[in-house]
């Protein structure tokens, strides 16, 4: 992340605690994408992956007093969102005899919508959801949101070298699958 | 072949690099065929990236907007008979042992302080305050005031 939107983010976090309602949208937008993908991410459907990443969302953005700027305000959110995520998997868990990620069908749009999606993209977002949680998380927040090992580690519970670990595994395995 | 280059392909396929930075990873793509082949699965993967459903801002948004604040201030309580207020002790315990039972306690640590449900009490849809501690410990008014609150 460039250190421009950093403190841009930073500047929309004062508005946003001073009650500028503009700003906390602002920051609602800038996140929303990265959020519903984390918490896709873990639970593998859309559907709870909005309910989670809304109640992450909202759980972060009510309690900016919590922030303190240990971490960009991305990866603390993010580390919310992935929070919520888990403890909706371990709950449905509970209910489901399967594991959810198994079968489930990758994710659905592509980002840019004027392009057909070609079918070596999808395929590529299908293995991704067949890796390992943490191969998975690590690869994706890596390209998908750009965050750092480090960054990456806080979101996984990991050490900076074990998010990069975790992430050439991940693209040394999708490497292989591709190849098939 | 390995460089400096190689740890910014993600951001260099997904267009994050500043074009001096862009340029020199280029090079290095073209010149490595490690770099080649893994800059082609990350442009298939980002170019595959899923997005938000639509309504997902707009939820949010209104959502943090709509919700009255957390600590809502008592209303006055009309005086209810001693078996109501029995009932509602047992209705408010039961919404509580609810809570209890599907909110598991995050277990987070090392980014600072992170909202839960111990941390930070915050109104449900259904406007009980998730995280509000030991509901038996209200006084009966509060407790009729919460009651009648749930009520609408
Ligand atoms: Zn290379």
């Amino acid at each position: 992340m460039s250190q421009a939107r950093r403190d841009d983010d930073e500047t929309l976090l004062r508005g946003a605690r001073a009650g500028d309602e503009g700003a906390l949208d602002e920051l609602i937008e800038r996140h929303h994408g990265a959020a519903f993908r984390v918490a896709l991410g873990i639970l593998g459907n859309e559907a709870d992956a909005a309910d989670a990443g809304q109640e992450g969302l909202m759980r972060a953005l009510r309690a900016l007093s919590g922030f303190r700027g240990e971490a960009s305000f991305r990866t603390w959110l993010l580390a919310i969102v992935a929070n919520e995520a888990r403890s909706v998997l371990r709950r449905t868990a509970r209910r489901r005899e399967t594991p959810l990620y198994a079968d489930t069908p990758g994710p659905g749009r592509a980002a840019d919508e004027e392009v057909a999606l070609s079918a070596e993209a999808a395929r590529a977002r299908e293995l991704l959801a067949k890796l390992p949680e943490k191969q998975r998380l690590a690869v994706q927040l890596r390209i998908d949101e750009g965050l750092s090992f480090r960054e990456v580690g806080e979101i996984i519970r990991s050490s900076e070298g074990a998010a990069r670990v975790n992430y050439y595994h991940g693209i040394r395995r999708l490497r292989e699958w591709m190849e098939k | 072949m390995s460089s400096k280059s190689c740890p910014q392909l993600p951001d260099w396929v997904a267009g994050r690099l500043p074009s001096e930075e862009a340029r020199a990873v280029a090079a290095h793509v073209d010149a490595c065929a490690e770099c080649a082949a893994e800059a082609g699965l990350l442009r298939a993967l980002f170019a595959a990236r899923p997005e938000a459903p639509r309504d997902l801002a707009p939820r949010v948004s209104a959502a943090l907007r709509d919700n009255e604040p957390v600590v809502r201030r008592a209303r006055r309580v009309r005086r209810w008979p001693g078996w109501a207020a029995s009932a509602a002790a047992v209705m408010v315990l039961a919404a509580g042992a609810y809570w209890v039972g599907i909110r598991d306690a995050p277990d987070f640590s090392g980014l600072g302080q992170i909202p839960t449900e111990e941390g930070s009490a915050w109104i449900s849809d259904d406007g009980i305050a998730a995280g509000a501690p030991v509901m038996d410990e209200l006084s009966d008014d509060a407790l009729l005031a919460l009651l009648e609150e749930m009520g609408g």
